[in-house]
């Protein structure tokens, strides 16, 4: 009788925690993350295309981006010129070689490019706590080829951004598309990792 | 009934009088700078006034800690605003804005006015070419985002031009929006109060309101406000100095009293005994306060000084009484040698009251009223109040010449101890001074670290080292500081100094505004050369409508005056930087991220002159500080001569001035030699405290050496100068227990000083001899 008590009790248990765990299959923004939290360093090229509205031609630049986890961002761009924008934890360094100017500033002390930053940074650590710091997240798609859509939650970051549409497929990005709110949009292609 | 003697209703009135004036009409300062002279060279003079009431005298600089970090920065934006509400404040900040929105839209719809890249070339077809690409670059940059915005209207850029200096520096870091200190375990917080630095009453007013703010803001919670800056410095040591002054001589008094009671035996004797000082001390606080509009702090230290040297004079009559002789006789007997006693302090203050640094000169008026006024009382108020005293005071057995007799080699002693001294004093060269004002300061060493650190987390101005463009009128003086501006553009790109600020930034000169207004097209010409120069660009055709419309706008604008910044933060700036005293326009650069003074100081040689110099505040106060030490020295030697020259006429022997002065100036010089030896640096104050003690040791001296009738009379002698001695000692002793490094030099150079002259003039002059 007791035994029995005891074995009912283990299937119980193991029922219990099956439910708990997510079943194996099911893609949400918990199990993205999960997979893009995986990857700690990352190097890939990247090709930038900008629609604007005061250009009649979009302009293309090309470069490299990198990260380190948790918090070390850098996007390298190589053409048309040379340009190093470093984020590093709260510090951003931006240079730019044609003019020679170089700029360090505190992220936190400029919350709308602070947003714009951790759209990229906080999905490349998978940290979903920051993302919805800043954005309303919605998921759509599988799990082989997904798009998280960030919308701001600020209005001070909704004046500049309608909406940041990241896709990729498991724990790999591939496009990065900005809408901006006064029409214009930038759409990044991320080649795949070395 | 005493009242009715002429000379006693005198010394009433007399003293009613300066105690109207004290307690009426006396206000305390307390901050060094106030302590400084006003009239120097002009370079010390516009450093005196920057150091009184320039932008560094009035920052508040403040750390919030004692919590996490998102209640640290709640607590900095509340406390923020709270300062906000008080009236007391020109600008707060706590990292939320580095420039104001007012500010960023004055600067950018006053863009070509205010940019120095204006210049015809730049609005040439090439011109215009080199920045429409450099604008396409921009917009393809990781910045473009936010510079979308502006690009129509600005498409050269010129707000990047405008801002670009404003920005310079890098503040602290930012947390939740706030700053906080590197480790952001402290929130920091910056603020600049509309009265001056050195308006105490007003400041101590700033700083009430400030922790209050504070206890509202903090609520329930266990958080801490730390604040520093100049003026809570100056109200800080203005209450410390006042306690000290307060408590000490206080604790001076009730130590001499007690003294006084055990060797005189008569309450009412004892009573007496104290009035001389206590007159001495108010006349000297009322001439003080006469001469000069106020009374130092520091001066006031000095009034436990004069308790020791006044508090001696009645010691020397009544304990001088003879049995059957009255307080009249036995004053009058001792009056000759009272009287050079007296002189001599007086003259050696005399020679104080000649210097040209205030607070000596304080310092020479109080001693030597206090104590004149001293020593007329003991002579004529004093025999008037009481006729004899009912038990006689306490004396000594008989003394015989031959008992106490000091063997005559022991003057030798007193002269090797001289050579040893003066021959280390020697060693020490340059050493031997202290020359660094703010090591004068009566502030405690913790205090000093706390702002040193805040000030480094902050990067808040330490304006050491700034530029002085000096014009007769302000236009001129805004002219004279552009011409600077490509100079330093020249430093800063040899690294020299990291950024500057000037007040051209923000006003620039009717000429440069005028110059530049000049140089913008007229609509036509500019619609077409943009045509040109957007040729084969992606540019969308009629983009740039509104920037032909703000140039047309900019060039026809009336000239910016100092009117047009009202209200903005950028105004608070300015006046800062560019200011009118007396009939000079004074424009101030003050440099950032220097590392190295001295080449700057090189560099700078080709164009400074005398209306544009480079000030170095800390080396201005330091040499300040040694030019009047270099003159203190002076004056110690004219007041040493002036006592000389008193003996002389008192004594009449060249033989006996010698052995009056010998022994005191040997104490003078193994003093000096033993403040040395144990680490301290000779400064002013020290000079001061030695030059009382030459006034104090010569009355030990002098009673010495006095003409005694018989060995009664020997006793009662050496008997005074051991109440005296005894008295002296803990007075200064109580005031090397001052919480204020200049109060507790004065107590431990006077105190040592003291003794040794006695101890000296003991073994010069064996009691043996007579003279």
């Amino acid at each position: 009788m007791v035994r029995m008590i005891e074995r009912s009790l283990c299937v119980l248990l193991w029922l219990a925690l099956s439910w708990a765990a997510p079943a194996s299959g099911a893609w949400n923004v918990e199990s993205l993350m999960d997979a893009l939290g995986r990857t700690t360093q990352s190097e890939a090229r990247f090709t930038e295309t900008k629609h604007l509205a005061a250009l009649t031609i979009p302009l293309e630049l090309r470069g490299t981006l990198r990260f380190q986890a948790p918090d070390h961002l850098e996007r390298l761009v190589e053409a048309p010129f040379e340009e190093r924008f470093i984020v590093d934890g709260d510090r951003v360094t931006f240079e730019r070689k044609v003019t020679g100017e170089r700029h360090q500033l505190s992220l936190q002390s400029q919350p709308v490019l602070w947003a714009f930053i951790e759209s990229i940074r906080a999905t490349l650590r998978g940290d979903l706590a920051t993302l919805q710091k800043f954005y309303r997240v919605e998921l759509d798609g599988a799990q082989h080829s997904w798009t998280m859509s960030l919308l701001p939650r600020e209005v001070e970051m909704g004046q500049f951004v309608s909406v940041i549409r990241i896709s990729g497929s498991d724990g790999n990005l591939h496009t990065i598309d900005v809408q901006e709110a006064n029409g214009n949009r930038s759409i990044t292609r991320i080649e795949a990792s070395r | 009934m005493i009242f009715r003697r002429p000379i006693v209703l005198l010394w009433c009135v007399l003293l009613a009088l300066a105690v109207w004036i004290v307690f009426a009409r006396t206000t305390i300062s307390a901050d060094l700078v106030a302590f400084l002279p006003r009239s120097a060279t002009p370079k010390q003079q516009l450093m005196v006034d920057q150091l009184r009431d320039g932008v560094a005298s009035r920052l508040v600089l403040f750390g919030i800690e004692g919590g996490d970090t998102p209640r640290l920065a709640a607590a900095s934006r509340a406390f923020a605003k709270a300062l906000q509400q008080t009236p007391h404040f020109s600008y707060v900040n706590n990292g939320e804005q580095q420039l104001g929105q007012r500010d960023r839209q004055f600067l950018f719809e006053q863009r070509y006015l205010l940019s120095h890249q204006v210049v015809p070339e730049r609005f040439s077809v090439d011109g215009l070419r080199a920045a429409l690409e450099a604008a396409l670059g921009r917009l393809a940059s990781s910045g473009g985002l936010f510079y979308q915005a502006s690009l129509a209207r600005d498409p050269t850029g010129e707000i990047f031009a405008v801002i670009q200096p404003l920005m310079d520096g890098s503040g602290p870091a930012t947390r939740e929006g706030v700053w906080f200190d590197d480790a952001g375990r402290r929130a920091l917080l910056v603020a600049e109060t509309h009265a001056a630095g050195f308006d105490m009453d007003a400041q101590a007013r700033v700083q009430a309101d400030i922790r209050a703010a504070f206890e509202r803001v903090r609520g329930e919670d266990d958080l801490r406000l730390l604040y520093t800056g100049p003026s809570v410095f100056a109200v800080q040591s203005r209450a410390a100095i006042e306690s000290d002054a307060w408590r000490l001589s206080m604790l001076a008094t009730l130590f001499v009293a007690t003294i006084l009671l055990l060797a005189y035996r008569s309450l009412p004797l004892l009573g007496l005994g104290l009035l001389p000082v206590a007159t001495g001390v108010l006349t000297g606080i009322a001439a003080v306060s006469l001469g000069f509009g106020d009374v130092h702090g520091i001066t006031l230290g000095f009034g436990a000084t004069l308790i020791g040297e006044a508090v001696d004079y009645p010691t020397y009559v009544f304990t001088q009484i003879a049995p059957g002789e009255t307080v009249r006789d036995a004053a009058r007997r001792v009056w000759p040698t009272l009287r050079l006693a007296v002189l001599t302090t007086v003259f050696s203050a005399l020679a104080m009251l000649l210097s040209s640094f205030q607070g000596l000169a304080q310092l020479g008026l109080f001693s030597l009223s206090g104590v004149l006024a001293a020593g007329l009382v003991t002579r004529y108020v004093l025999p008037q109040l009481v006729s004899a005293p009912r038990r006689s005071v306490r004396a000594l057995p008989p003394l015989h010449a031959g008992r106490i007799a000091l063997a005559g080699w022991l003057r030798w002693t007193v002269i090797g101890a001289l050579i040893v001294s003066a021959a280390f004093l020697a060693t020490r060269g340059p050493q031997l001074w202290e020359n660094d004002l703010a090591n004068l300061n009566p502030i405690p060493q913790a205090a000093r670290d706390l702002d040193q650190r805040m000030r480094e987390a902050l990067g808040a101005p330490d304006v050491r080292l700034l530029y002085a463009v000096q014009a007769p009128t302000r236009d001129e003086a805004l002219r004279g500081a552009e011409r600077l501006a490509s100079r330093l553009d020249e430093l800063e790109q040899r690294g020299l100094i990291g950024s500057y600020d000037s007040p051209a930034f923000y006003l620039p000169s009717l000429a440069a505004q005028q110059a530049r207004q000049a140089a913008l097209p007229d609509e036509r010409t500019l619609r077409s050369r943009l045509a040109e120069a957007a040729t084969g660009l992606p540019f969308q055709s009629g983009l740039f409508e509104p920037f032909i419309s703000d140039v047309q706008q900019a060039r026809n604008a009336p000239p910016l005056t100092p009117q047009s910044l009202a209200g903005t933060g950028l105004e608070l700036k300015l006046k800062a930087l560019l200011s009118e005293s007396g009939d000079r326009w004074l424009a101030l650069l003050p440099l950032a991220g220097v590392k190295d003074a001295q080449s700057v100081a090189d560099a700078s040689a080709a164009f400074t002159d005398e209306s544009v110099f480079l000030l170095d505040l800390k080396a201005e106060s330091n040499r300040m500080v040694r030019d009047y030490r270099n003159e203190s020295l002076g004056l110690w030697c004219i007041g040493a001569l002036a006592i000389a020259a008193v003996l002389w006429a008192g004594l009449r022997r060249g033989r006996a001035v010698l052995s009056v002065m010998s022994p005191v100036v040997c104490a003078v010089f193994v003093t000096a030699a033993l403040l040395a030896a144990f680490g301290a640096r000779l400064n002013l104050f020290h000079l001061v405290s030695l030059l009382l003690v030459l006034g104090v040791g010569m009355n030990y001296a002098l009673f010495f050496n006095r003409n005694l009738r018989d060995d009664h009379e020997r006793a009662r002698n050496v008997f005074a100068l051991l109440v005296c001695a005894l008295t002296t000692t803990s007075a200064f002793g109580a005031l090397a227990f001052a919480a204020s490094p200049v109060l507790q030099s004065i107590g431990i150079t006077v105190g040592t000083g003291a003794v040794l002259s006695l101890l000296f003039s003991a073994l010069w002059r064996p009691a043996g001899r007579s003279g």
